[in-house]
């Protein structure tokens, strides 16, 4: 049996001092309603409002916190100190105001404007007069609104994919449950129903595709993070000049290791998950002469060989 | 004592003080909940300031006169701690939830956010259904304070590449799944683009209202969007490259940039495409993503480049 660690006095007064003008507003509240609105166990909320109920400016009933717990539920009584929330912190209002500027993207206009007037008003309230300086941009694709609709109504759709280590167009046909973006690509994930199983197909080489009948919900469960089932990947090991670490920046679960030492002075040795000998031919190449891999022993002559096999191309010309 | 229990009660003592109250009056008042031993008595109360001001709480400290000379006061002015009141209409209330549960920036500021700006109405997380759009935004602990300073025109330094930094924020943007802050770098009086997560350390922030941004500053203009047409110091003559793609890969380079990128197409499906090279470095990344299926043509010493490039991964063998 796990057992968790005791609960930061940080985090707790921050709740706190959340919860208890939330609670004001409303009086009375079922204990198992609020702790499901602020994402918490019943025990812990039944702890935190129990303690906050002997605090006040003395030991006088008279100017303690004014609110009781019972096994149902949580009543309020006379307001005394904490009448507003505190004012937003600067991590709160940074990302209140780039969900905003980032979903403006995403969800057309029947909430942009609902959206525009919000952020307004938060920046208004903070004493803030100017939000335009900041900007996200999502450049959403033609296709997504087609695969949102079809997660949303449990519609099939019939894709033609274009895989990059075959280089092949195929023919799949895919339940979608979350179209999804990261690192400037979009995704869909989805079931695949050719073999019962989740795959993520990257937008734009999605080659065609077509929205076909509803059939029952698919429920994949939260999505995991990339190269999470390590029996799909392999573990590989270069050495590599630093200064080329930006090359490998966009790829997920890339780790260095500070403590190995690589063989060639000032280089590091870091270690990545690779998908398939084509994916990490990419990333070698993109490396140049400033990097060589360690491990598997199969693919240390990899990188020299795929120069090799590019370098054909310009033989004949 | 728990520690959240004296600091909640340290709250309500300063947000209630219609004066500044020194540390002597503190520990009278909270009698018993500080050590008797004075020298740790001093250290958690310390200890408790540090906490609330994390918290983003506003403690406001003087250094007192008259009979109190040479003590500092403390109290919170109920103006500075209050958010004020925001009065969100629904569809304002429900678009901002809507934007926090779609844009994923693996924290939980959004949400804490929410709960402080909508208190009247209940949050969706207890329906249990997941939007099926969302974006996941690249966070960095430093942004929330650009965005401070930029909103409230305070100038920020900052270690960049080595060198130390003074800029004038003038906007943020997020693009191709990093952060910008573009600004006026002081000290050689021009705009200067920095990748936030490539800044070193500590952003400090300056006074408020310290500078003007020209009215006819657009964050999006300032450097092109695709990073092939950045210019770098490699200079091959050109700024456009003709690039032939194998049939088996064309479809992808048609989905980027569209049918009037093609200068030709040949009897075996391939074609040749017209895309910016201005940033060879960049073009160098995207081209060598299509290893053997892709070559460049011209212009020649953009062709020579390549070659360069394969023939260094062979002599590094």
């Amino acid at each position: 049996m796990t057992r968790r660690g005791p609960r930061p006095v940080n985090l707790r007064l921050r709740r706190l001092l959340v919860m208890l003008p939330w609670l004001q507003e409303r009086g009375t509240v079922s204990t198992a309603e609020m702790a499901e609105h602020f994402g918490m166990s019943v025990d812990d909320l039944m702890a935190d409002l129990t303690l906050a109920s002997l605090c006040g400016v003395s030991q006088d009933p008279r100017d303690l916190i004014d609110l009781w717990v019972d096994e149902e539920a949580v009543h309020f009584g006379i307001p005394k100190y904490f009448n507003r929330p505190l004012r937003l912190t600067a991590p709160e209002a940074f990302s209140l105001v780039a969900s905003a500027r980032a979903a403006g993207n995403l969800t057309g206009s029947e909430v942009g404007g609902a959206l525009n007037r919000a952020v307004a008003k938060v920046a208004a309230a903070m004493g803030i007069d100017d939000v335009d300086g900041l900007v996200v941009e999502l450049e959403t694709p033609d296709q997504v609104n087609d695969f949102v609709r079809a997660a949303e109504e449990s519609r099939e759709v019939v894709i033609v994919h274009w895989s990059p280590a075959s280089g092949e167009s195929v023919e799949r046909r895919i339940a979608p449950v979350e179209v999804f973006t990261e690192s400037d690509h979009w995704y869909v994930r989805a079931l695949d129903l050719g073999v019962n199983a989740e795959r993520i197909f990257r937008l734009d080489r999605i080659e065609s595709h077509s929205v076909g009948e509803a059939r029952e919900r698919v429920d994949l469960g939260p999505r995991r993070p990339w190269f999470d089932d390590s029996s799909e990947t392999t573990k590989v090991t270069i050495e590599m000049d630093p200064a080329w670490m930006w090359v490998l920046e966009q790829y997920p679960g890339v780790m260095i290791d500070g403590d190995a030492k690589a063989k060639r002075k000032n280089w590091v040795r870091v270690s990545m998950p690779v998908t398939s000998e084509r994916w990490l031919q990419r990333v070698l190449l993109r490396l140049g002469g400033n990097a060589r891999v360690v491990s598997p022993a199969a693919w240390v002559g990899l990188a020299t060989d795929t120069a090799r096999l590019v370098r054909a191309r310009y033989e004949t010309k | 004592m728990h520690q959240l229990e004296r600091v909640t009660n340290l709250l309500t003592l300063l947000l209630s003080a219609r004066r500044h109250v020194t540390f002597d009056e503190i520990r009278n008042e909270l009698r018993g909940q500080y050590p008797d031993n004075l020298v740790a008595a001093r250290a958690a109360f310390e200890r408790d300031k540090s906490l609330l001001r994390d918290e983003g709480i506003p403690i406001d400290s003087v250094v007192l006169g008259g009979d109190q000379a040479g003590m500092t006061g403390y109290r919170i002015l109920r103006s500075e701690y209050e958010l004020g009141d925001i009065d969100l209409d629904p569809d304002e209330a429900a678009a901002l939830r809507v934007a926090v549960s779609t844009i994923r920036m693996g924290q939980s500021w959004g949400v804490e956010a929410l709960w402080k700006v909508d208190l009247e109405s209940m949050s969706d997380r207890g329906e249990g259904v997941s939007p099926v759009i969302a974006a996941n935004l690249p966070v960095d602990p430093r942004l929330p304070f650009l965005h401070r300073s930029l909103a409230t025109r305070c100038v920020v330094s900052f270690e960049y590449n080595g060198k130390s930094r003074e800029v004038q924020p003038y906007g943020l943007l997020a693009r191709d799944g990093w952060w910008y802050l573009v600004g006026h770098e002081r000290n050689i009086d021009d705009l200067r683009t920095f990748r936030v997560d490539r800044i070193s350390g500590e952003v400090e922030v300056g006074a408020g209202g310290a500078y003007d941004i020209p009215a006819d500053f657009d964050v999006t203009a300032v450097f092109p969007a695709d990073p092939k047409l950045l210019p770098d110091n490699v200079d091959v003559g050109a700024d456009v490259a003709e690039v032939l793609v194998d049939a088996s890969d064309v479809g992808v380079v048609l989905n980027l940039y569209g049918p009037e990128a093609v200068l030709s197409e040949r009897g075996d499906g391939s074609m040749v495409f017209a895309i910016p090279c201005s940033n060879v470095r960049a073009f160098d990344q995207w081209l060598l993503g299509f290893v053997e299926r892709a070559e460049v043509l011209a212009p020649p010493l953009l062709r020579e480049h390549v070659i360069d490039w394969l023939d260094s991964m062979e002599a590094r063998a």
